[in-house]
């Protein structure tokens, strides 16, 4: 057995990259917000990070939310920092945007759409996921 | 194998947290390891100590209790969640000035980049929704 690097010995210990999956509108419960914010701080830290907007998880993406009618955050301003953070793989499953009537064009933020094969590929691929 | 688990629901509201305390009393109980109990959204009731179950009733914040202590396992709250929804330690009661904290004191009370980190150092990263 060969003798590990330092560098290689601290490779070993990562595992894999991050898959982060919104499955939630964005008002109505915190969720959404919350897994926001753990997308941030991981790009924040240079994780190697995918998002996959899936299931009312595409209603985040919609453009002309009025948040303050709530008292909220505009949860949408927050999504489009994500690449600002070096979070710059975020895909959408396109079954979902037809199931709602949502128009891709209707999305503000940069976004790969997904059919249903590359989002089973993106799931099987992948070590850890993270699903809000 | 080396397991984190994150945790976001409330005791009784869910069962959530409940099938999260069975889940993580069985992978134990297989002999694999865990590297953190991340308690985020509202899992982070979990960690309250002031919840009262009626007796004939399992308590799932007093079987994390046990579990916690019986192994010694590193259990955490998120801060920001655990602000936003009145679960403090002392030291942050004190510094926002409220006449008291509840927060289990083997609970530590981290940032998000210790979920992140408990991901990269884990082979399984297990969530268990609201």
């Amino acid at each position: 057995m060969t003798s590990m690097t330092t560098a290689e010995a601290e490779d070993s210990e990562i595992k894999g990259s991050l898959l982060m999956v919104f499955r939630h509108a964005p008002y109505g419960r915190s969720l959404a917000r919350e897994g926001l914010e753990v997308a941030l701080a991981a790009g924040a830290m240079g994780v190697e990070l995918r998002v996959l907007f899936i299931n009312d998880g595409v209603w985040q993406l919609l453009a002309g939310q009025q948040a303050d009618r709530l008292s909220l955050k505009n949860h949408l301003a927050m999504a489009s920092a994500l690449p600002l953070y070096g979070v710059d793989k975020l895909f959408v499953d396109t079954a979902s945007l037809l199931e709602r009537n949502i128009e891709p064009a209707g999305l503000t933020i940069p976004v790969a759409l997904l059919n249903e094969l590359e989002v089973r590929s993106l799931f099987a691929t992948d070590g850890h996921i993270l699903s809000f | 194998m080396n397991f984190s688990v994150v945790i976001l629901g409330a005791p009784y509201s869910s069962q959530s947290a409940a099938t999260a305390y069975r889940f993580t009393e069985a992978l134990l109980a297989k002999g694999h390891s865990v590297y953190r109990l991340f308690f985020y959204h509202d899992g982070v009731h979990n960690g309250s100590e002031l919840a009262v179950s009626p007796q004939d009733e399992t308590s799932t914040a007093e079987c994390w209790h046990q579990l916690i202590a019986d192994y010694q396992l590193d259990a955490v709250v998120c801060i920001a969640s655990a602000l936003r929804r009145g679960v403090l330690n002392s030291d942050e009661a004190v510094r926002y000035d409220k006449g008291c904290a509840n927060l289990r004191s083997y609970f530590a009370v981290v940032g998000l980049g210790d979920l992140v980190e408990a991901a990269q150092q884990s082979d399984r990263l297990i969530t268990f929704g609201p």
